[in-house]
């Protein structure tokens, strides 16, 4: 964890926030790519600013909730404004060193695949070392935007865990969908949902495909990212809730 | 009913996103229908790719 710059403008267009499986709230913060926890009253002043980025209301509005001194919720404000913009995670994962043995049974593997796999495969790679470099480089918001299958940040009910629906894909969009697990699974990084929904979802571009995000359900702090066509999800979790622009309505 | 109580807000980092990201199926082995080197073939522990998708 290192601090960041503290540009005191707040924009609730940065933050989504949703539910882990124990209840407690979670922060997404867009520009950064950090995930926050926040206890219930860091969750109340990060709604109030969401709805009005004037400090000084959402004091106010504080002080008329809970009876507290004006410049004691004046002070938590700035502290969660500082804390959102200027936390920032330092990415742990940098993947694997490939070795020449590897690269040897990755080739071979690939050599025997059928030739309209191994073009495929090749399109796969490209697309994820687009998707790897994007990732280090900007923003998910703008990189999923630019992959054609952007960010959705609406209230909507978790996807029902269960297989792919290849039946709606072309026989092109399957072989990408064979051919993206393929790459994957050899792939110098973690194959993660993350990598898998990015790239699946260029494949699928012309379907109109949305990105989204949500804390997997009764396995601490892991999130999932899947993409949804049509209504369909591609490779569901479940998941507590999905991340949104907002406060959060979860029902349960 | 209890009044709810303020306290002083807590924000923890929790981790980056494409660290934190990978939720799927461990052990998940993908491979293409008809690949010739043994599809569905789980890899043993460790090998690239598998850990998570």
């Amino acid at each position: 964890m290192r601090p960041g710059p503290r540009e005191r403008a707040w924009f609730a267009r940065d933050i989504v926030t949703s539910v882990d499986s124990t209840g407690e709230r979670v922060l997404l913060h867009l520009p950064s790519g950090t995930y926050l926890g926040l206890d219930r009253s860091a969750a109340t002043i990060v709604d109030l600013l969401n709805e009005s980025p004037d400090e000084r209301q959402a004091a106010s509005a504080l002080v008329e909730k809970f009876g507290i001194p004006y410049e004691r919720a004046l002070g938590d404000v700035g502290a969660v404004v500082a804390a959102v913009q200027g936390l920032t995670a330092q990415r742990v994962n940098r993947g694997r060193r490939p070795t020449v043995a590897g690269v040897r049974v990755v080739a071979l593997s690939w050599w025997r695949l059928s030739w309209s796999y191994k073009w495929t495969a090749i399109l796969a790679t490209g697309v994820m070392v687009v998707v790897e470099v994007g990732l280090k480089l900007v923003g998910l918001s703008r990189l999923a935007r630019w992959m054609g299958v952007p960010l959705a940040t609406d209230q909507t009910v978790p996807p029902v865990a269960g297989p792919d629906d290849l039946g709606i894909l072309t026989g092109s969009e399957e072989r990408a969908y064979w051919a993206l697990g393929w790459v994957l699974a050899r792939w110098l990084y973690d194959g993660t949902c993350l990598r898998r929904a990015l790239a699946l979802g260029w494949f699928l571009r012309r379907r109109g495909p949305v990105l989204r995000l949500g804390m997997i359900d009764g396995v601490g702090p892991v999130a999932h990212a899947w993409i949804e066509i049509e209504g369909r999800a591609f490779n569901s979790q479940p998941v507590r809730g999905t991340f949104s622009l907002g406060a959060p309505d979860f029902g349960s | 009913m209890a009044e709810e109580i303020y306290e002083a807000p807590q924000i923890t980092v929790l981790g980056d996103l494409t660290d934190m990201t990978q939720a799927g199926k461990p052990g998940v082995y993908f491979d293409m229908p008809g690949a010739s080197e043994g599809s569905k073939t789980l890899p043993p522990p460790g090998t690239p790719g598998t850990g998570t998708s």
